[in-house]
């Protein structure tokens, strides 16, 4: 017994060798739910190598989260678009003041060069290529000038012609071997351009694990660097001294590098994140449970410290229904389903209250385009069964049957959503139990995200709960929604759609002026709320919490929700 | 005693060997790949970033770069029915219906002017920009049934009227000889196809016995880059909870055994046995939730293991820097091991207790505490090693949650990483780690034994 109360001291000694490390004031601690992997600015993988990516290098435009608008950040002005036949220009010019790391200016070639390496074969550029494959030339005038030549026309076409990071050549390719190509070149057979050697050497250069991670070459135009990088734990980026954005006058109030250093800490775990935060290891964690977030709310020590946010984020959750089955083919089935959901409930239970509803897909935050007088579905058992027999079930002992194509079928649901999310699944159950009340049966099934994937490309499926992350900048629904994507494999996974439908989706992308874009808006939205095949039940609500001692924090719907390069510390 | 260990590692290398197969193998099996669902995956946005086409095609270049276009092991078995279908230049909605199809009716030539000539009417009517009937055709896609399949075909048929004649009548004839010519008993029949060496798991063979892993999909680093980084975590937070769960499940089972814990056995049993049932994730966030909050004791730091303080650190400082935060999770695993390592020990000990050398020792006067530890442990040893040579995999295992719940970036959360991302050369590099570590610690195993009873030298020499 000696022994082990030895121990027991022994164990408290030690223990007055363990505290909560140290802070530095100047210093922003962030969490990231996995590590980025890489930072290589053209092969990210995932949204924390993003957020990253976005301290150390920049784009043409970037949003300014402050007013959620479109902003020029190393082109000078927005593009100037000029709509021909077949093609459309996009002319930038780039800003004076932009220089890379070494002092060197960020000119038009450096703007070529990433274009290149987007495009070039073998490259590492899976993940981006397909997002420039519209952009077919660039053509220098000036150095500091140039015009990108598009394919075709949509309206996000401005948003991606600034909305890739510009890399510095004179550090990337030293030796120079993208140069003797042209943009249009490198357009062209892959597979003949892959066996030259020129184009090989470099592929190999830069698929090198170093430009994932090496602190001498991942340095771009923004306001930080790299500073250390420990796999697993945590990435440090140091402010740069005398940074170019601070002399660009009023541009300087969204081109910014306020914090010394910023540190990203990897904790995959949501509860070990929120006891971090409350231990004052962090100073900002979004996404916080909906539950955690009501508790941290009355937690007066806390609040002292954090001040709590609740953005509307563009998180649009929706259920849809495969409009190709033989029983949810009639919309008044399908609608029937839609006031069975009770979207009220769902919101009050599985996200205590932190999410708004909606009509359709378009945010109700945007108030230009969203359908004000469109009712929203509720719970009505009684109207779902009204519905139900107008489209020719009839109730029987075991549940709802109809003679569809002289075959007998009984409608029955199975409920299919990702793996892992509480919110889909409560949701699903709540599902179930309102159906199974008037007869319906209800099978709820929780799926791994790529095998969801698979089942809703090739359309095996009755339902599903879904999210999309919408922006309120560009409306382009023709992916989602047009007859001419619901192919099996294609992005219309419910099969929405008639010519009316098409008619508008494509209206609405060439629309003149936002009068008229948003009568057609309206028109669509009202035509999907009547065909009940997507079934829209709300904008999530963020969760925020961010240290009292920052201000300018510029908290917002859009990710990553907070600018932590804006972040100042108060006096 | 070298050349009977040196004996005992090359057996193992068929057993590494085939396990290693079985699991670059078995991997392949799980629905997705890295690239689909990084290259191929919806933006989940309110536009579109690229056309489907656009990215079908970056996908496919991405394969043929990491070889995962290439069959995927020298031979393939294929149902008869399937292997014949000319399948690779069709677009991917007539490829899905001619496979269904293949299986249904058995007859791939028959099967593929059936769909052949669906794929030209839906071109047909691509051109002529015809919606209508375009819909109409999609319906053809989803029948295989004999009878719906024709009823549909010559409603199809009769709905579109006067458009394509000589198409729509074609359809009609190769529906009616599809049903005609049926095979269905192929769908049952085997054919062995033949790959030669440009397979994957060729290619991976050969640069694994050159020493090559390969490099990660994800980041593009050397897989053993990776392992050698996420193994130090791991091999700390292993060992140490590992010796401190060995040396206090002895002590405890010496304890239980003496005359005077016999008063304790009652209590400290039972309350092993509920340890033991407290899920380790649960138990971790516990020992997170009491010692390491602001709301109870704030003693140890919350997550990871330190932070950048930008000072160059030898292996002690850098040990010492990282011990606060390994205790949490060390007795995490010392808890969740504990109960059943202890039991164990305490059982072989009691059973052995109640053998007449036990009883001669006593009769001769000895102390209790040399009976235990000369005469009842150095008998029990034996089943002691073996159970411990079994450990070193289960701990990986239970490492998984531990690494996650304390952000600790071991090899547990890294093959969660790496099969969540299907980064395959990871997979499988972690996978022959462990098999690795599994089998070297039999062989530890086997020393153990000699050196505890010199009658099994004998045997083995």
């Amino acid at each position: 017994m000696r022994k082990f109360s030895t121990l027991v001291c022994f164990f408290f000694f030690f223990l007055f060798f363990c505290s909560q490390p140290r802070r530095q004031p100047g210093e922003v601690r962030v969490r990231l739910v996995g590590d980025p992997e890489t930072l290589n600015p053209v092969n990210y993988q995932n949204a924390g190598g993003l957020q990253i990516i976005n301290l150390l290098f920049q784009s043409l435009l970037t949003v300014d989260l402050a007013d959620e608008k479109l902003k020029p950040a190393l082109a000078a002005r927005l593009p100037a678009v000029e709509r021909q036949d077949s093609v459309t220009l996009f002319t930038y010019q780039l800003r004076d003041e932009a220089e890379w790391t070494n002092g060197s200016p960020v000119t038009a070639a450096d703007v070529a060069f990433t274009l290149k390496v987007l495009k070039a074969p073998l490259v590492n550029n899976e993940h981006l290529k397909p997002q420039v494959a519209f952009i077919k030339d660039i053509v220098l005038s000036g150095s500091k000038t140039f015009t990108l030549v598009c394919e075709g026309y949509t309206p996000e076409m401005e948003l991606l012609t600034g909305d890739f990071f510009i890399l510095p050549a004179y550090l990337l390719d030293p030796e120079e071997l993208l140069t003797s190509f042209s943009l249009a070149e490198l357009s062209g057979n892959q597979e003949k351009l892959a066996e030259n050697k020129q184009l090989q050497q470099f592929a190999a250069r830069f698929n090198n694990a170093d430009f994932a991670r090496n602190k001498d070459l991942l340095k771009g135009s923004g306001g930080y660097e790299l500073e250390h990088w420990a796999t697993g734990q945590y990435i440090t980026l140091k402010r740069k001294e005398n940074w170019w954005g601070k002399a660009t006058g009023a541009a300087s109030s969204y081109l910014t590098a306020n914090p010394e250093r910023i540190s990203f800490q990897v904790i995959p775990d949501n509860t070990t994140a929120l006891l971090a935060l409350k231990n004052r290891q962090l100073d900002v964690l979004e996404s916080i449970a909906a539950a955690e977030f009501d508790q941290l709310k009355q937690n007066e020590s806390f609040k002292q410290d954090y001040a709590l946010y609740t953005p509307t984020i563009y998180d649009y959750t929706f259920v849809g229904l495969n409009t190709r089955l033989p029983k949810l083919q009639d919309k008044h089935t399908r609608q029937a389903i839609a006031y069975l959901l009770d979207p009220d409930n769902l919101i009050k239970v599985t996200l205590n209250s932190y999410a708004t509803r909606t009509v359709g897909p378009v945010p109700p935050t945007v108030q230009e385009f969203y359908h004000q007088e469109l009712p929203l579905y509720s719970y009505n058992p009684g109207k779902a069964v009204k519905l139900l027999t107008t489209a020719g079930w009839a109730r029987e002992k075991e549940g709802w049957f109809k003679n569809i194509n002289g075959r007998r079928e009984q409608l029955t649901l199975d409920v299919i959503f990702r793996a892992g999310n509480t919110v889909y699944e409560n949701s699903a159950l709540i599902f179930q139990q309102n159906a199974s009340k008037i007869g319906i049966p209800v099978t709820v099934q929780a799926m791994e995200n790529s095998l969801l994937n698979q089942k809703l490309k090739s359309q095996e499926y009755d339902m599903f709960f879904r999210s999309l992350s919408g922006n309120p900048f560009v409306f382009n629904f023709k992916p989602l929604f047009h007859t001419s994507f619901a192919h099996s494999g294609g992005s219309n996974y419910t099969g929405f759609g008639n010519a009316e439908s098409d008619a508008l989706l494509d209206a609405i992308n060439t629309a003149g002026n936002n009068t008229e874009k948003a009568k057609l808006l309206k028109r669509l939205q009202e035509q999907l709320h009547e065909e009940a095949a997507i079934v829209s039940l709300y904008y999530q609500k963020g969760r925020i919490a961010v240290h009292r001692r920052f201000t300018n924090t510029k908290i917002s719907g859009l990710k990553p929700h907070y600018d932590v390069s804006s972040f100042l510390i108060k006096d | 005693m070298f050349f009977f260990l040196l004996k005992r590692l090359l057996l193992a290398l068929p057993s590494l060997w085939l396990i290693a197969t079985l699991i670059f193998l078995l991997s392949r099996l799980l629905p997705g790949t890295f690239g689909a669902e990084n290259i191929l995956k919806e933006s989940g946005d309110f536009y579109s970033t690229g056309t489907a086409a656009a990215r079908k095609a970056a996908y496919a270049s991405f394969l043929h770069k990491t070889y995962q276009d290439l069959p995927l092991f020298y031979f393939s078995i294929q149902a008869a029915a399937e292997a014949g279908t000319p399948a690779a230049n069709l677009p991917e909605q007539e490829r899905k219906l001619l496979k269904k199809l293949s299986w249904h009716y058995g007859n791939e030539e028959a099967v593929a002017a059936y769909v052949n000539c669906i794929k030209e009417l839906r071109q047909e009517l691509h051109i002529r920009d015809n919606a209508g009937h375009l819909a109409n055709i999609e319906k053809l896609y989803t029948v295989t049934e004999p009878e719906a399949l024709l009823a549909t075909v010559k409603e199809t048929v009769s709905n579109m009227g006067n458009t394509a004649p000589s198409l729509t009548s074609k359809l009609q004839t190769s529906a009616a000889t599809l049903v005609r010519r049926q095979q269905p008993y192929r769908a049952f029949l085997p054919a062995i196809y033949w790959h030669g060496t440009q397979n994957q798991y060729h290619q991976w063979l050969t640069k694994l016995l050159q020493g090559n892993l390969g490099n990660s999909f994800r980041d593009n680093r050397s897989v053993f880059t990776i392992l050698k980084e996420a193994i130090q975590a791991t091999i700390l937070l292993l060992l140490a909870s590992m010796l401190l769960t060995t040396l206090l499940a002895l002590e405890l089972g010496i304890f239980l055994q003496k005359q005077s814990g016999r008063r304790w056995r009652r209590i400290i049993l039972p309350f092993l046995f509920f340890t033991d049932r407290i899920p380790v994730f649960l138990l971790a966030l516990l020992l997170l939730l009491l010692f390491a909050s602001p709301d109870y004791f704030q003693l140890f730091p919350v997550y990871g293991l330190g932070y950048y303080t930008g000072a160059e650190e030898n292996l002690l400082q850098r040990i010492l820097f990282m011990a606060p935060y390994l205790v949490l999770p060390i007795i995490c695993l010392v808890f969740v091991n504990l109960p059943y390592l202890t039991n164990q020990f305490y059982r072989t000990m009691a059973d052995i207790s109640h053998t007449e050398y036990i009883k001669t020792a006593k009769a001769k006067g000895l102390a209790e505490g040399t009976i235990i530890r000369r005469h009842i442990l150095r008998n029990a040893l034996l089943p002691i090693i073996t159970l411990l040579s079994d450990f070193i995999p289960a701990l990986v295992a239970g490492a998984v949650v531990i690494e996650t719940v304390f952000a600790i970036p071991g090899m547990g959360s890294l093959l969660v990483q790496a099969v969540q991302a299907r980064d395959y050369p990871v997979m499988v590099g972690i996978v022959l780690v462990v098999a690795l570590a599994k089998i070297i610690s039999h062989l530890v195993a086997d020393f153990f034994y000699t050196l505890a009873d010199p009658r099994l030298r004998l045997t083995a020499s």
